[in-house]
């Protein structure tokens, strides 16, 4: 990832002390697959595609261009395109994630592509996010936690031509 | 006006749109607010975050909207699965 990163001097990845998702979360996230679509433990497993993640950090200006150079040279490292999710017309979140796979390996890892400001957004709303996910907010709160969401979202300036990109697959 | 139900159909990496691994209703109160519920393998829908994950970017799942009818055929499916009434 430093090798595509070294390509290009105006952007760069961000958060890398985070880029491996914590044991608790996993834990979490197998035992929702588990309960909700009756998988195994390991099947469980397999299907998280983001214990490894990256996020790379554009300038607004440079943003829609940026990502997708950096989608061609992760092609050009071999890495698979297995899915990618434009978020910039949601309400709770702004910014692109993408599911990435390592053909050799079959090593699957996440590649979010975000402006400072939407990196900002997304860490400045985590704790409701994690708060919303707990089960343990009542009514009035879950409505405080989406609103207060919604609201930074929506502080996102939005690159020119970023919400065009599109989904896949 | 009266509580509102949407349905969807959750396919993950190792399902598909016509078979899909779960099944997903989020419903608006008429009062205010919403509660998000999966279909588990306990045979009962219980609270679940995994839409508001995928709001958030999560793309573990995929969320298809779909019919009340087509969701209760998923929950059949379930329940005949977890129970060993067929091979599904």
């Amino acid at each position: 990832m430093h090798a595509v990163e070294s390509q290009d001097p105006d952007r760069h990845l961000v958060g890398l002390d985070d880029r491996l998702k914590g044991r608790d979360r996993i834990k979490e996230k197998v035992y929702d697959t588990v309960q909700e679509r009756d998988r195994s433990p390991e099947d469980a497993v397999s299907l998280i595609p983001d214990t490894i993640r990256y996020t790379f950090q554009y300038r607004e200006s440079r943003y829609t261009q940026g990502v997708w150079a950096d989608i061609a040279r992760l092609k050009e490292q071999g890495f698979e395109l297995q899915k990618l999710k434009d978020s910039w017309s949601e309400e709770q979140y702004k910014g692109i994630n993408s599911q990435w796979i390592e053909p050799d390996t079959g090593q699957r890892f996440e590649v979010q592509f975000h402006t400072r400001i939407s990196f900002e957004a997304k860490q400045l709303t985590h704790d409701a996010y994690k708060r919303l996910r707990s089960h343990q907010a009542d009514k009035f709160e879950e409505l405080v936690l989406e609103a207060f969401q919604e609201k930074v979202a929506s502080d996102v300036p939005r690159p020119p031509g970023a919400a065009d990109i599109p989904d896949y697959p | 006006m009266a509580d509102t139900v949407t349905y969807y159909a959750v396919v993950d990496d190792l399902s598909s749109r016509e078979r899909p691994a779960g099944v997903f209703r989020r419903t608006y109160f008429e009062s205010g607010g919403r509660r998000d519920e999966a279909f588990t393998r306990n045979l009962m829908w219980e609270h679940s975050a995994s839409l508001v994950s995928a709001e958030r970017g999560d793309l573990q799942n995929d969320f298809i909207e779909i019919t009340e009818d087509e969701a209760n055929q998923i929950v059949a499916r379930i329940r005949a699965k977890v129970t060993g009434t067929s091979n599904a």
